[in-house]
């Protein structure tokens, strides 16, 4: 009798399904923040299209492409693409965090704070990554911000007609993520 | 004298002041212009933004386009070195008006203004001044002091760049207060005696411009360009704007002056204004931006305040053609002052490297409550403005 409950709570085990990997779902908005002298505000935005989330590995890999970036002004974006970025050597740019660190599923509002790798022109730099995680109608809304800097990234600190962006930047993202 | 008068008379430009580029993105006026407040003359990178983004586009411009050569000082002819910035402008305006009761029609050329700005850079150091040649009026800007053909300085002044965000100044310079506007004979402008025309006066400012604040405070000494001393205010003016978001701005402002005999009223005047400010583009086509202001006046035995502003929505049609909106208004509390209520409707097209073409139509009302006397005015005026 022992051996076959024994058995059976083996078998039981063996079918649990692995943990769902997650999916993301809707547009997501994402974009990054920089300032610079003279008051300069770039607030850059990303193509809905540019941004992916995947699972692998125990790791979620948030994936942005370099040229869906739009900071406002196409001679800007060129500048940051053709002379700063490289976005032809590097076209994307990516944030890799835990798995077992993002709090979903979930019930209720989280906020966390997240170690991740920054990942950009090549570079990996270390960062945290800030995150409210809320249960929505379908899946959990997720809103997160991580500070870069791009000069850690190997980037040439821009510079335009004496005008200069800094390179301390913040990153951010809302977007809903659903088990699948 | 007569070289200096035609060489005056051919380089041109009033300060022009654009608070629509937050539409853009650009909430701080420092990257563009030299001044950190806004209007005269434009940084490199602030020529490079009129050539990217104002002036009307005649081809389809790839991703990389750049600004040529023209976006320089005389476009480009005479190349100059980095420590120095020279500039200038010329605004030239037909007026149609008639006004009434009693019916008065006017119509006549004005050279608006004929500026040659300069800034020197060395080091954290700078060096500010302007020379222009008035047809009339700029009365508060005189060097010499004939009934017409004048030359004045409207701004001159000495700085020293703290770092990249703030700037100490000392010497003639624009009033810092509300929404530095092209249009200075808004009510608003007017009633407040901030306007970049000829109202500046000699102090000493801090500006900061910073990604979420930016502010200018002065001292003032007074206008020079009068005397004797008594007809000379002190006092001082400021403003804070916040930036919540790079096309939102929001601000208050205040000023206080005093000077022993007003050389407008010819009597102890203390003046205040405390004004509201704010700008703000939904979408990149539209800005919306207005200011309101409350005044108190204490002119020898007369006390009284009064209220004034305006709100304008600049539409860009396409990129180089405006069309603008604006309400105004003045009021005060005593009935021997007049209460007044504006309209414009304004065209601008920024047609060329370095030019613009704009046509107001402007209707005013001002009521009289003590006479009852009510003035109508339609105004009518075309102006080119090119700078170098």
């Amino acid at each position: 009798m022992r051996s076959r409950s024994l058995a059976g709570l083996i078998l039981c085990l063996w079918s649990l399904p692995a943990a769902a990997e997650i999916k993301m779902i809707g547009k997501p908005k994402v974009g990054f923040d920089a300032d610079g002298s003279a008051g300069l505000d770039i607030a850059a935005t990303a193509a809905p299209d540019g941004f992916s989330v995947k699972e692998e590995n125990g790791k979620v890999i948030f994936t942005i492409k370099m040229t869906s970036i739009d900071t406002g002004i196409e001679l800007r974006n060129h500048h940051m693409c053709d002379k700063f970025a490289e976005c032809e050597k590097y076209p994307t740019a990516t944030l890799t965090i835990d798995r077992s660190k993002l709090p979903i599923p979930t019930t209720e509002e989280k906020k966390v704070s997240i170690p991740g790798t920054f990942n950009a022109h090549g570079v990996d730099q270390p960062t945290t990554v800030d995150m409210t995680v809320k249960p929505a109608k379908n899946g959990w809304e997720i809103d997160g911000s991580f500070k870069f800097n791009t000069t850690n990234q190997g980037i040439a600190i821009p510079n335009y007609l004496g005008v200069t962006v800094y390179p301390d930047m913040v990153g951010h993202a809302k977007f809903t993520l659903v088990d699948v | 004298m007569s070289l200096l008068v035609a060489l005056l008379w051919l380089l041109v430009g009033p300060a022009h002041a654009h608070s629509w580029m937050i539409r853009e993105g650009y909430a701080t006026c420092a990257e563009c212009h030299l001044d950190p407040s806004g209007g005269g003359l434009l940084t490199d990178y602030g020529r490079a933004q009129s050539e990217i983004l104002m002036r009307m586009p005649y081809e389809d411009r790839a991703p990389d386009w750049e600004p040529g050569k023209t976006k320089d000082f005389l476009w480009g002819a005479v190349p100059l070195p980095d420590w120095l910035e020279l500039g200038g402008a010329s605004r030239s305006a037909y007026l149609l008006q008639k006004s009434g009761p009693p019916d008065v029609n006017t119509h006549r050329f004005i050279q608006m203004q004929a500026d040659l700005r300069a800034h020197l850079k060395i080091d954290h150091f700078r060096a500010y001044g302007s020379l222009a040649l008035a047809e009339e009026g700029a009365r508060g800007a005189l060097i010499t002091s004939a009934p017409d053909m004048n030359i004045v300085s409207r701004e001159h002044w000495l700085g020293y760049d703290l770092n990249d965000h703030m700037l100490v100044r000392a010497g003639r310079m624009p009033l810092p207060y509300g929404l530095r506007v092209e249009e200075h004979t808004l009510l608003a402008r007017k009633a407040t005696q901030v306007d970049i025309n000829d109202r500046q006066q000699v102090g000493a400012a801090w500006a900061y411009n910073g990604k979420v604040v930016r502010t200018e405070v002065m001292g003032i000494a007074g206008n020079f360009s009068v005397s004797p001393d008594d007809y000379r205010e002190r006092g001082g003016t400021g403003f804070v704007e916040w930036l919540p978001f790079s096309r939102g701005a929001f601000g208050v402002s205040a000023l206080a002056a005093h000077a022993n005999v007003d050389p407008e009223f010819l009597v102890e005047r203390t003046r205040q204004a405390y004004g509201v400010t704010a700008r703000y583009s939904p979408v990149e086509q539209i800005v919306v931006y207005g200011e309101g202001d409350f005044l108190v006046e204490d002119r020898d035995s007369d006390n009284f305040t009064g209220n004034t502003g305006f709100v304008a929505v600049d539409y860009q049609i396409v990129q180089g053609l405006h069309l603008k909106g604006t309400g105004e208004w003045l009021s005060y509390s005593i009935d021997t002052q007049a209460d007044t209520v504006g309209a414009w409707g304004t065209v601008q097209w920024f047609f060329a490297p370095h030019a613009d073409i704009r046509v107001d139509v402007i209707q005013r009302s001002a009521n009289t409550p003590s006479t009852g006397l009510k003035v109508d005015t339609t105004t009518g005026l075309g102006q080119l403005h090119f700078y170098l």
